[in-house]
């Protein structure tokens, strides 16, 4: 019988896959780089403590990893952090803001994105950054099938209203004597 | 200015094939700005030491109050000290005692009149043994008198990061030895000798005795006795013990035989010790159906197995109370924690407190919850209160910054 070494296999596994996994805790978190951080910690920590049983027939852990993080993203302890609904002027530091003030499609996008509420935001990103299946997002976060479609749904229609909100926004500003193209 | 909104709104009729792109550009060749194999690993120290913290230093601290009250110098919390504001204010927190925290300045006690008395700045953290307590830091292991008085160093640490830096520290039951991991590495040391001894890469469960450190294979195979002295190691209990895979499908009947096992340690029921062990089955997501199963000096098992309990943690409190803090499909928002006592088999209902931390105040009739900067006062529910003595009265809340270490008399 093999023995596998659990420990050596979680180290395998954050080496390989910490990159990864703390770029969906970005994404999770709407950007906040310190909230992904503890969420990366979160999420590993608890893989760490069962290594015993994820890692000793050599399956990948990462459906558990993730499935932590999602649900750690959407629901942190009990509202210790429990992000408020952003408005998306107050969605700043994001990696894609645009210095001249020209409107930008991704800016706004991403804006947007930060700007839903977490549930929502986590089904868009397994969805199109993590390529999941709806079954398969089901099972990371705990909930039907159906579920993930409505949020998908409700999220793509609150993406829509909310970058068009802020291009029209911008027209306002442009009118206030800001030029914005 | 009008092409700005007709230009996003036909891009947002693509707005799905978008999606992909934007948040691919919005974490490209986004690193964590941390080791993360480290930080994962210290962080899954300071909880294993916690529950070991918890039942080291109430089973010490009960032995202080006599020793207390016989001690130069000492003259006892502040509400018994001549306070006159103290003696006319309502206490900050039930149950008496005083409650240890640690901050980014060090140490300090809270008395129940509010008043805080910081007594050793630079302590990352310590355990009360007997009148003295045994602190901390990156340079060293101390005791001390508990106003912070009369400090030795016991530990010399190694300086400079060649050397690593010691971490989730565990004094021994009856002070004399302290546990510590510098990078994966466990060591014990003598406080009276300074003598050190490398006990390899295992994982620490808890302190046995003086002599002899309880850790869990790798595997999750079996539970190890490990010499203090020599880093001899033994076999103690396996997964396939019959006695504990009964007591297991006691609690879990169509679960099968448990699939791994691991332990938080010794503590001290009476005159004899009860251990506890925390056996699962195999599940998709790692660990299912765990179960907790006590074994009692008496030798007899006790299984304890609340409802959903993907995550599962247990910490020992004194005269037999435990805590186990669960939590519902991996979603920390469902964490529950529930009170038990050995002479139960019953535990309390869920308390929906303590994501940080808790303490039982000496006495085994309050529970302290923490949770970040909120430390919640609970009696200790039916019917584990039923060991000790059941009290009545509203939740307390107390807003504290700092770790929550300990609830001495």
């Amino acid at each position: 019988m093999q023995v596998v070494d659990t420990r050596e296999a979680f180290e395998e596994f954050a080496r390989d896959r910490s990159a990864h996994l703390f770029r969906l805790a970005l994404m999770l978190s709407g950007w906040n780089e310190a909230a992904a951080q503890d969420l990366l910690q979160i999420a590993l920590e608890r893989a760490y403590g069962r290594r015993w049983l994820l890692f000793r027939d050599g399956a990948s852990a990462e459906p558990y990893v993730r499935r932590v993080l999602v649900n750690a993203a959407i629901d942190w302890r009990r509202g210790v952090w429990r992000r408020q609904e952003q408005p998306l002027d107050a969605a700043d530091g994001l990696g894609l803001q645009d210095a001249t003030a020209v409107v930008d499609d991704r800016d706004l996008l991403l804006r947007a994105l930060s700007a839903l509420p977490p549930r929502q935001r986590a089904v868009l990103v397994l969805r199109y950054w993590e390529g999941l299946s709806d079954a398969e997002i089901a099972a990371a976060m705990n909930c039907a099938v159906g579920t993930v479609r409505s949020q998908a749904s409700r999220a793509l229609v609150r993406l829509r209203q909310q970058a068009g909100r802020h291009a029209a926004d911008g027209v306002k500003h442009s009118k206030m004597g800001e030029p914005r193209e | 200015m009008g092409s700005s909104i007709r230009r996003w709104v036909s891009r947002v009729s693509d707005l799905e094939s978008q999606l992909q792109e934007v948040l691919d550009a919005s974490v490209a060749h986004v690193l964590p700005p941390f080791d993360v194999i480290e930080a994962v690993q210290r962080r899954h120290r300071r909880r294993l030491v916690r529950a070991a913290v918890a039942s080291v230093t109430v089973a010490a601290a009960i032995g202080v109050a006599a020793a207390l009250t016989g001690l130069p110098g000492w003259s006892g919390p502040a509400a018994s000290r001549g306070n006159s504001n103290a003696t006319h204010r309502a206490p900050v927190f039930p149950g008496g005692g005083r409650l240890l925290f640690a901050d980014s300045r060090g140490l300090k006690w809270l008395y129940p009149d509010g008043k805080a008395v910081r007594i050793a700045s630079g302590f990352s953290s310590a355990e009360v043994n007997g009148p003295e307590l045994v602190a901390w830091n990156t340079t060293g292991v101390y005791t001390m008198a508990l106003d912070g008085s009369r400090r030795h160093l016991a530990i010399a640490f190694k300086p400079g990061p060649a050397a690593g830096v010691p971490q989730s520290e565990a004094l021994s039951p009856g002070g004399s030895r302290i546990a510590y991991y510098v990078g994966k590495m466990l060591w014990a040391a003598d406080l009276a000798t300074g003598r050190r001894v490398q006990l390899g890469r295992v994982s620490f469960d808890g302190w046995r005795n003086n002599a002899a450190i309880l850790a869990s294979a790798n595997d999750g195979s079996a539970l190890l006795v490990v010499k203090a002295a020599t880093g001899s190691r033994s076999a103690y209990l396996s997964v396939t013990d019959p006695a504990l895979v009964r007591a297991y499908q006691n609690a879990w009947p169509r679960a099968g035989r448990p699939a791994g096992l691991t332990s938080e340690g010794f503590s001290t029921v009476g005159t004899s010790a009860a251990l506890a062990i925390t056996l699962a089955a195999r599940g998709p997501f790692g660990g299912a159906r765990p179960a907790e199963v006590i074994r009692t000096g008496a030798g007899r098992l006790v299984t304890y197995a609340p409802a959903t309990p993907q995550q599962f943690e247990f910490s020992w409190g004194p005269h037999g109370l435990f805590r186990i803090e669960t939590g519902a499909g991996d979603n920390p928002g469902s964490w529950n924690a529930y009170i038990g006592s050995v002479q139960s088999d019953r535990l309390s209902a869920a308390i929906t407190y303590g994501a940080d931390g808790a303490a039982f105040n000496p006495a085994g009739t309050v529970i302290a919850l923490q949770d970040s900067n909120q430390v919640t006062f609970l009696p200790t529910p039916v019917p584990a209160c039923q060991s000790t003595a059941c009290l009545h009265f509203q939740l307390k809340y107390l807003v504290n910054k700092g770790k929550l270490i300990t609830w001495a008399p």
